[in-house]
């Protein structure tokens, strides 16, 4: 509507600019040297030429190391195209929430609602989808609740961004590995260790909008073996009054939120590692104030908000029978919870005036789990991998109910349960030629089962050249929200009919190191979707409703260039296309064609002072009602100083410095079509160990 | 209200980010020119392989810790593995003309006689153990947990600011008669145990 429009503006940053970054695009072609993404234990991509045992070791001492832990393995067994995002990168580019590494990434684009942060991938990024086709996992442990089915990214997420050791993100389909949500991909979070912080970290960060973060961590490795992670924070943000000119009335406050754009988190994560076992405990809270007026609530009522917690307990053992074979296997718990407080405004539930009533969800979600896994070296050339999972959600209560006066509108109480059994072969055909090759049946007590394959070739020509042809399927079950939510005919309608939707790929890669730190890496690929499951409004009753509709096609080709130098210089450098179209060919609402990003760190001074940059470009895209959110175009950046005295680390950043004030395409939900996105602001953090 | 501001960025503000990009694409290229070969980064075991190929080749055992003039330099690792696939880059490497060759122990009883023994973060609990069992082998211990040189290891890989240094207990080498070269020497901190 109106917000992209007037935002064409001719004088706007674009033109200089943009060239600008194309000179430095081709700067980077010219120098880069090599980021490491094959980078973990039992990595079969011979990317890494380097032969460390050919070092001498004062050259050794100066190699960084990106720590191990043990489910990378499996992580970075896939055979796709995989990107890396270490603590140090979180520092330097100054990221602030998952969201925000994401979306420096190749083919990610973010869409934010004031609510909730959605993951666009490969072109995919439907409104009313709650990032349900990515598996989030920390450490290993599924993050994916067991309601919505979705990915936190945002401050929501469970994981303060500074405990971060490092992110995987494996695109393409590994539902032969990991089962429902491993649609477009798997983003696995590494967390620090014990042994990485010996002794106590504080950290207090501030920022624009009146936000403010505080942090204390103590982690350790004590000479028994004994290794320990505590962690506490705190999070709130007041947020800013917003203008939305489609309440620009003097009914609505004029357009302006008030205070209404508040969020406020306090997590907790812990984690005890003793010899083979690993304990993990994890919590958080996270209120948010929606000040969008979203599913026809009263626009700037400070009662409409939604209160998330989660937490989980794991136990984890990784251990080894014989060197040929290992062992992994784990048990958990885990609680999500959901509040949503929604003010209306109907004379006919409550007849005084101004008719304000609170419509509430109220949402418990309860699991636990169990998996085993076992790997085997056999005859040399084969790794064979065999795992079982359960996991039992014994409790699924949606509720919805008006408070006052009192109203039941829905009452839904489920248990489900799944299993699933998988193998997986890594067979080295001959020298340089690598067979990978799984399987998954997964059986739910819903829907029945379903078997998902997933074969790869991995060829290296060179020492410097990778081939990856790889052919997959996916799925994602229907979940309990989109199956059987409703609020009495308000806004949404159930649908339990829904089938599991299904995706199936076919994608090569190419990846070339050129010269001794430059990598290069290709990769096209088409996706088929069927049955995809879609929130659509019904025309009969204008209600929201999930259905199966189909088939939709996307079709890419992304590039990427990723360099590490020894002093400190590092980027990165992606462009993507990318065509998704429904079944009548029409380009799907929020899918851009192109992205663009642009990833820099350079040393000031001395390995102490860095200035991390980034520039993300998204392409046009389509909105719900048919209008164009133009294409914008962010740049980030942080100053970053190490040690600076004694355990002293600070940093600076501005995030959009050219202010530029696009929007996103939001969902169903919202009566902002495009909704304006945050401008420059600023945020300065400090750390300090001792 | 921050949303009403207009979408225009002013010229100083684009000259300034220009500016940046400018100096920051300039460091890349005069940076970034001479191929330096120092900040690799590798994955944390791989590097520790290399280490430990590294001990094989400066130091020097007693010649009568071996069978021949060609017997091999045994590297057990002792617990849960953490090299996985990494300890592979040893396969066919020679040190001082001795083949290396990688062998492993889930415990006591497993342990054979050895040249190199990395003792794994989950068995440090068994480690004055491990240090008895040992006794007059002339084996370089290497480990990877803070005090393993202070609690009697010989050799301990110690992760700081993402990089790997040593740490060497001298008694411990001196007792299992191993001679340590100067050059690895001068690389490591010389810890002495029993002293935190």
């Amino acid at each position: 509507m109106a917000i992209s429009k007037s935002r064409r503006n001719p004088g706007c940053p674009g033109s200089l600019a943009r060239r600008v970054m194309a000179g430095v695009a081709i700067g980077c072609l010219c120098t880069f040297g090599p980021a490491d993404v094959s980078a973990a234990k039992g990595d079969p991509a011979p990317g890494t030429s380097l032969d460390l045992t050919e070092m001498s070791l004062e050259s050794l001492m100066n190699v960084s190391v990106i720590s191990a832990s043990k489910y990378e393995q499996k992580a970075t067994e896939a055979p796709s195209s995989v990107s890396v995002v270490t603590a140090e990168e979180i520092r330097k580019y100054g990221y602030r929430t998952l969201a925000d590494i994401l979306s420096s990434l190749r083919s990610f684009y973010i869409t934010y609602d004031r609510n909730y942060n959605f993951i666009g991938v490969r072109g995919f990024a439907p409104p009313g989808d709650f990032n349900t086709r990515l598996l989030l996992l920390v450490d290993g442990h599924r993050i994916n609740d067991g309601i919505f089915d979705t990915a936190t990214i945002g401050t929501e997420f469970i994981l303060d961004v500074d405990l971060i050791d490092r992110v995987e993100v494996i695109r393409g389909p590994s539902s032969s590995l990991y089962g429902s949500n491993a649609f477009f991909g798997v983003i696995n979070v590494i967390t620090r260790r014990g042994k990485d912080l010996k002794g106590i970290e504080v950290s207090g960060e501030a920022a624009s909008f009146g936000t403010f973060k505080g942090r204390a961590t103590y982690g350790n490795r004590f000479g028994n073996g004994l290794e320990v992670l505590l962690s506490g924070t705190a999070f709130r943000s007041e947020g800013q009054n917003l203008f939305f000119p489609e309440f620009n009335d003097p009914a609505t406050n004029n357009g302006i939120a008030e205070k209404r754009d508040g969020d406020k988190f306090r997590s907790f994560f812990s984690t005890l590692a003793y010899r083979d076992f690993t304990f993990q405990a994890a919590y958080i809270s996270r209120e948010k104030t929606i000040p969008t007026g979203s599913y026809g609530t009263v626009f700037n009522d400070p009662g409409n908000r939604t209160v998330d917690d989660r937490y989980y307990v794991d136990l984890k053992y990784d251990g080894s029978i014989d060197e040929k074979t290992s062992i992994a296997a784990r048990v958990f718990y885990d609680w999500y919870g959901y509040r949503g407080d929604y003010v209306f405004s109907d004379n006919a539930v409550n007849p005084v005036p101004p008719f304000r009533f609170v419509n509430k969800d109220d949402t418990r979600n309860a699991w636990w789990g169990a998996e085993g896994k076992l790997t085997r070296r056999m005859l040399e050339t084969h790794r064979l991998t065999v795992g079982a999972e359960y996991r039992d959600y014994f409790r699924q209560d949606q509720k919805n109910f008006n408070e006052t006066p009192f109203e039941s509108r829905l009452d839904d109480r489920r248990s489900t349960r799944v299993w699933a059994i998988y193998l997986q072969d890594e067979f080295e055909i001959a020298k340089g030629l690598i067979l990978n090759a799984g399987v998954r049946h997964d059986r739910y007590s819903t829907f029945g089962g379903t078997t998902n394959p997933r074969v790869a070739l991995i060829y290296n020509p060179r020492p410097k050249t990778t081939l990856k042809l790889l052919y997959g399927k996916a799925f994602r079950a229907p979940d309990v929200f989109e199956m059987f939510y409703t609020d009495g005919g308000i806004t949404q309608k159930a649908n339990p009919a829904l089938r599991p939707e299904k995706i199936e790929t076919v994608e090569g890669v190419v990846e070339q190191s050129i010269g001794d730190h430059l990598r290069l890496l290709a990769a096209a690929y088409s996706n088929k979707i069927t049955d995809l499951i879609t929130q659509e409004t019904d025309p009969v009753d204008t209600l929201l409703v999930y259905r199966n509709v189909g088939p939709v096609r996307a079709r890419g080709v992304e590039t990427g260039l990723n360099g590490r130098w020894g002093n400190g210089l590092e980027g990165r450098a992606s462009y993507t296309y990318q065509e998704t179209t429904d079944g009548l060919g029409q380009r799907l609402v929020n899918s851009p064609r192109h992205l663009a990003k642009l990833n820099l760190i350079a040393p000031l001074f001395a390995e102490k002072v860095f200035a991390g940059g980034e520039t993300q470009y998204v392409g046009k895209r389509t909105s719900l009602q048919g209008d164009i959110a133009r294409a914008y175009y962010v740049v980030n950046l942080t100053l970053y100083g190490r040690n600076l005295v004694a355990g002293l680390d600070a940093s600076a950043s501005v995030y959009n410095l050219f202010d530029d004030r696009y929007g996103d395409p939001t969902g169903n939900k919202n009566p902002e079509d495009i909704l304006s996105q945050d401008g420059r602001s600023f945020r300065a953090k400090l750390t300090y160990r001792f | 209200m921050t949303n009403r501001k207009p979408t225009r960025v002013s010229a100083r503000g684009r000259a300034v980010i220009i500016a940046v990009w400018i100096v920051l694409v300039a460091m890349l290229i005069s940076g970034g020119a001479p191929s330096i070969a120092r900040g690799e980064s590798a994955p944390e075991y791989t590097v520790k392989a290399a280490f430990l190929y590294n001990f094989a080749k400066f130091v020097e055992w007693p010649a009568d810790a071996f069978a021949g003039p060609a017997s091999p330099i045994v590297l057990f690792v002792y617990g849960a593995d953490p090299f996985g696939d990494a300890l592979k880059s040893l396969k066919g490497k020679t040190a001082n003309g001795r083949p290396v060759v990688v062998r492993y122990a889930a415990n006591l009883g497993e342990l054979e006689r050895c040249h190199l023994l990395f003792v794994s973060a989950s068995s440090m609990a068994l480690l004055p153990k491990i240090l008895q069992a040992t006794k007059g082998w002339n084996v370089l211990t290497v480990g990877d947990v803070d005090g393993f040189a202070r609690d009697g290891g010989t050799i301990n890989l110690v992760n700081e600011e993402q990089r790997v240094v040593m740490e060497i207990n001298m008694e411990a080498a001196q007792r299992s008669r191993l001679k340590i070269s100067s050059k690895l020497l001068a690389l490591a901190k010389i810890v002495t145990p029993g002293r935190r």
